[in-house]
């Protein structure tokens, strides 16, 4: 199977991969049909009611929404107490993702913005999503009309998708399920930030928040120095914010997601390249070597099948290494990284030239990772169970909106999560419970 | 069918299953308690005497055994076992239902997921009505409702 590398200069590509140019055109053939297979009547008419629910748990959340028209008592089944309860026992991971036509939210875009003035005609909170299914290559459109303006995407995990307030002050922090339409704001953060870095994991009986960094030391200067912690779950435990720790001197996260496992959040730290870990539990910090750090270019960390990845491209311009795209897992208890896979030279080749330095970024979990190239739609799709990477066909939703300004740009380009489409988000009950007990004004 | 042949670490005991159609099967402990059933069954002793299935066919009760075998076996990896899932429930829709029937009866979970995933798989490209005819469901919506329904779900139609 896949071997693993330690000294990587003489390896030889796996020979089992493929790639696809990208598909021409859409041209009224939506990706989204599929022959579907006959079934026979006779047999599947006899299915007992409380299977057919069971196999409805396992569809994909498009699927089952269509399914909702076939009668009332399906329509209802997402309001229905143990239908759900079902679906949480039994219901499969589906590992899409969710992108966004934005403004970019790294640090140097937004301060540009705000320098310029450009906030009254700029002010383009996206009111919707992208969301791509990558086993059937399908994009569909979804609305987030509840979110208010003032806010910007930072996270997702467990169906809940996670906004952050935009203004420089305490944050506030809006979790939002798109597909059921339902919003819950959290309690607002203790100190003023800027653009810290969010962390959020989500399971059926948990919830952490993390949100580092940028702290305003005076109204025009921040400095990494602290984080603050948000807890809840079901045994009752809980912590509005109210757990702070120290961040490693010096680090530099520039506004990162923090992508979450096996307990601790992890984000990039620049200048040299390392990887920060917050240890939620323990409520320490620790900072992690990254690999071949003095070559790295647009490193991004992702989540894969419980593993941390890293993925970047590597510039190593004094030996004769050729320029590569790799992916290093962290193992042995987060002290060796091993790469375990590369992009194919030819295939690369086609990202350098449409890459042309201008970097990318990662998002994966579960066993796919998507590459969106910056200033473009372009975006490559790898199955790293299968090996196999694909160029993504472009959104059909985010095309031809433009306006012939400098942001005709970033009107393409995509910037997104790894996100799991989910019909209910049982701790979202905990929250109620929270919120309804502490008076916090709405920050609106 | 008869008893495994490979060698497990078990107590080498047998479970002695006897089919609707009076076929009777026996195997290893270690393979049987796959199914809640069986596993309740070892656990308090009660095991004298071929256990009746009256609800699976010696055809699939075959096929589920086999199925158990290969999940019980520890020398097995996760990518073998994928595959040979794959492989496994890739079968003509009588053999499938009676599969889903069958895991379901023994509760046996796993295999019941694979069955259902499959069956998911089948109708997640299907319109409303092809669902309708499929399971033989009756449409309670009026055309307006109908139409009101879809117009809320619009976003699950893709472009």
């Amino acid at each position: 199977m896949q071997e693993t590398f330690h000294h990587p200069a003489s390896m030889t590509l796996p020979s089992s991969y493929t790639f696809a140019t990208t598909m021409s055109g859409s041209n009224g053939t939506t990706s989204n049909t599929m022959t579907t297979p006959w079934m026979d009547r006779r047999i599947w008419s006899k299915l007992p009611q409380r299977l057919l629910d069971r196999v409805l748990s396992f569809l994909p959340p498009p699927a089952f929404f269509r399914a909702r028209s076939v009668c009332k008592r399906w329509y209802a089944l997402l309001f229905s107490d143990s239908f759900l309860e079902l679906y949480l026992r039994v219901s499969p991971h589906h590992h899409w993702f969710l992108f966004f036509k934005h403004k970019s939210t790294l640090k140097s875009y937004i301060y540009r913005d705000c320098g310029g003035g450009d906030q009254g005609t700029d002010n383009r909170r996206p009111c919707e999503g992208y969301l791509f299914d990558p086993n059937d290559i399908a994009w569909y459109r979804i609305s987030f009309a509840l979110v208010p303006s003032g806010f910007s995407p930072a996270s997702s995990s467990g169906g809940l998708v996670c906004w952050i307030s935009d203004e420089a002050g305490p944050k506030s922090i809006i979790l939002c399920n798109p597909i059921l339409g339902s919003v819950i704001q959290l309690p607002l953060t203790l100190k003023p930030r800027l653009f810290p870095s969010l962390g959020l994991t989500v399971s059926p009986t948990s919830m952490d928040v993390t949100v580092a960094g940028d702290d305003m030391i005076s109204p025009y200067a921040v400095k990494n120095l602290t984080a603050e912690s948000f807890h809840i779950d079901v045994g009752g435990f809980y912590s509005i914010w109210g757990t702070t720790s120290s961040l490693p001197r010096l680090c530099s996260h520039e506004s990162g997601r923090m992508v979450y496992v096996d307990g601790k959040f992890y984000c990039m730290n620049y200048n040299p390249f390392s990887v920060l870990a917050h240890d939620v539990a323990a409520n320490i910090w620790s900072n992690i070597q990254a690999p071949m750090r003095r070559f790295l270019r647009s490193p991004s960390l992702i989540e894969s099948r419980g593993n941390l990845l890293l993925v970047s491209a590597v510039e190593k311009s004094k030996l004769n290494v050729p320029k590569s795209l790799r992916l290093w897992e962290l193992q042995s208890f987060g002290t060796t990284w091993v790469e375990v896979e590369r992009m194919p030279q030819q295939l690369y080749i086609q990202f350098a030239e449409l890459e042309g330095g201008k970097g990318f970024e990662c998002v994966g979990h579960g066993d796919f990772i998507v590459i969106t190239i910056r200033g473009s739609d372009k975006a490559l799709l790898l199955d790293i169970c299968g090996k196999k990477w694909q160029w993504i066909p472009p959104c059909p939703y985010s095309q031809g909106v433009g306006g012939g300004n400098n942001n005709v740009r970033d009107c393409r380009e995509l910037h997104g999560f790894a996100y799991e489409p989910r019909l209910a988000n049982p701790v979202t009950g905990l929250l109620d419970q929270l919120t309804s007990l502490s008076f916090q004004p709405y920050n609106g | 069918m008869s008893s495994s042949s490979s060698p497990m670490q078990s107590t080498g005991r047998k479970l002695k299953l006897k089919s609707k159609d009076d076929e009777t099967f026996e195997v290893e402990e270690a393979v049987a308690v796959k199914s809640q059933i069986f596993k309740y069954m070892v656990e308090d002793g009660v095991s004298n005497g071929p256990i009746p299935l009256p609800n699976v066919n010696g055809k699939t009760l075959a096929r589920v055994l086999q199925w158990c075998q290969k999940h019980a076996d520890p020398t097995i990896t996760e990518d073998e076992l994928n595959k040979y899932d794959a492989g496994f429930i890739d079968v003509d829709q009588a053999v499938l239902y009676d599969l889903l029937m069958a895991a379901n009866y023994l509760n046996i979970e796993e295999l019941l997921k694979l069955a259902c995933m499959r069956v998911a798989d089948m109708i997640k490209g299907k319109s409303p009505d092809e669902i309708r005819r499929t399971f033989n469901i009756k449409n309670d919506f009026t055309p307006e409702e109908e139409e009101e329904v879809r117009k809320e779900n619009a976003w699950a139609l893709g472009p």
